[in-house]
């Protein structure tokens, strides 16, 4: 069934689950939620499995037409929700008629939010997954985010009772987190590294492959044969030029940078909610 | 990062617990055994194990169960010997801009440096970097040519490059750093059905050069007859 038709389509919205496992061997990525945290809420919400696809929001959200009777629920970065004009606090699911427009704005706290549907998203599977790879343009929607004039479309739509279930504020980062970190591999090639102590910020030009870090510059010492080795979401990289890289869910495999720090599962999530632009420190975990 | 043992299996490494699901093995000597151990461990099929990532020098093991458990299926599993294919890769030299970097550095004229590629033993390497790319190992220094400053758009599908001392295949147009010479009558990688790769690390690999007319025939055979051939 035709769901619903994109208005404004943000910034980046891509379909995202909770990723494409087994595939990494081959170089390709696991991609999926940056936040599995705030997504697994959203499809509790929506009475689903928490790695079942949802509409990923980074930044700003989306506004869509209802193109028939359907229930939505949205979770994770707080944004004003208006249904047809009227702003609603998005801690439960609610049911729009056809004709409804809801409109999600600008995120005022957190990064990513999710929105999800009472049925099936279909989308354009790839290995097992509905997650977007865009560097690829594979999976969710034609590989890519999403576009205004785009239709979604839902398939095993069931019933959902909108006043069941209501859920807290997703727990987003304060003003100024402080961001756990253990030590990478690569630890050691920094010679300055007090630096990493001090207030630091997320670049603007972040995507869902790596998060550029703005810093005091960090001075690192590369061995020339320095050999590729493998990476996996959350591991930090520093460039040369004494830039640290955090890598993401869509980012490569292998890399042959320094992996200087490493961000565990939960302090990932933590991270990717911070804004673009959003200051931050970092706590090294000592062994 | 907590260390755990120092064995699996038949193999001396060292493991090191990285997140509730995630282990890096590090192998204790540098030796051609920890290829291998990434093979295995790739060969296994077991539930557990999730997701591998190998390189040279490391490997990540994305593992829900006991290493104990692992150690003992490693122990009775069959040595890999023997394994590695030789293939031969048709591929149709195209007029790249590149070529003048080529003759820049190395000195050679198109054809003169062809002749000498086409006598290169290439080694597959650990993928990685990103989907549909395959490292070659083995390019001889006087092959070398460096890669790109800044990498530009290639736009042609299974392109075949050099850069520093790789040789490799991009499957897929993206932003290249390393210079495109060629191009292969048909893709390594199948992404479409089940991501499969018609190589495997430690493979051998000699390029083929064929015309534009072969190229077109051969781009007309379906790709897992043509490498059953």
């Amino acid at each position: 069934m035709e769901a619903i038709r994109i208005l404004h389509a943000g910034l980046f919205t891509t379909i995202q689950d909770g990723g494409r496992i087994g595939y990494t061997k081959l170089g390709i990525p696991r991609s999926g939620f940056l936040d599995p945290k705030a997504a697994g809420y959203t499809n509790i919400l929506l009475n689903k499995e928490p790695t079942s696809a949802l509409l990923e929001m980074i930044g700003v959200g989306i506004k869509f037409e209802a193109l028939d009777d359907i229930s939505f629920a949205v979770h994770g970065a707080k944004g004003k929700t208006l249904i047809d004009s009227k702003e609603v606090n998005p801690n439960r699911c609610f049911s729009i008629h056809k004709g409804c427009v809801v409109e999600i704005k600008s995120f005022d706290k957190g990064r990513v939010a999710y929105l999800g549907f009472n049925g099936k998203l279909k989308t354009d599977e790839f290995l097992n997954s509905s997650s977007t790879l865009s560097t690829v343009n594979v999976g969710g929607k034609k590989g890519g985010r999403l576009k205004k004039h785009d239709v979604l479309y839902l398939e095993n739509i069931y019933d959902l009772d909108d006043t069941q279930l209501e859920i807290g504020n997703y727990a987003l980062p304060s003003n100024i987190p402080i961001v756990s970190v253990y030590k990478g591999p690569e630890f050691s090639s920094i010679s300055n590294p007090n630096v990493l102590a001090k207030l630091i910020k997320v670049s603007k030009d972040s995507n869902r492959m790596a998060a550029l870090i703005e810093s005091e510059s960090i001075q690192i010492q590369i061995a020339e044969n320095f050999a590729s080795k493998p990476l996996w979401p959350g591991m930090i990289q520093c460039t040369p030029s004494g830039k640290l890289m955090v890598m993401l869910q869509d980012g490569p495999t292998t890399g042959g940078y320094p992996r200087v720090l490493f961000l565990q599962k939960e302090q990932l999530c933590l991270f990717n909610q911070i804004p673009a632009g959003g200051s931050f420190k970092f706590k090294i975990i000592e062994d | 990062m907590v260390r755990l043992n120092k064995r699996l299996g038949k193999y001396e490494v060292e493991i090191y617990k990285m997140d509730s699901d995630l282990y890096r093995l590090v192998p204790k000597k540098e030796s051609k055994n920890f290829e291998i151990l990434g093979l295995q461990l790739q060969n296994l099929k077991l539930a557990q194990i999730t997701d591998i990532i190998c390189t040279d020098t490391e490997i990540f093991l994305s593992f829900s169960g006991k290493f104990t458990e692992l150690n003992e299926v490693l122990k009775s599993a069959k040595q890999l010997t023997g394994q590695a294919k030789s293939w031969k890769l048709p591929v149709r030299f195209t007029k790249s801009v590149d070529w003048q970097r080529v003759k820049d550095q190395t000195g050679l004229k198109r054809k003169e440096y062809i002749a000498e590629l086409l006598k290169v033993e290439f080694k597959v390497a650990p993928f990685g970097f990103q989907p549909g790319f395959v490292y070659l190992k083995g390019l001889p220094k006087k092959l070398q040519v460096s890669r790109k400053a800044t990498p530009v758009f290639n736009s042609i599908k299974n392109a075949f490059a050099v850069g520093g001392p790789y040789g490799g295949v991009y499957t897929y147009p993206s932003p290249a750093g390393w210079n495109v010479l060629g191009q292969l009558a048909l893709p390594i990688f199948d992404l479409n059905e089940d991501a499969i790769c018609v190589f495997n690390v430690g493979d051998t690999v000699r390029l083929v050069k064929i015309s534009k007319v072969e190229f077109h025939s051969l781009q007309d055979s379906t790709t897992t007859d043509f490498w059953k051939r």
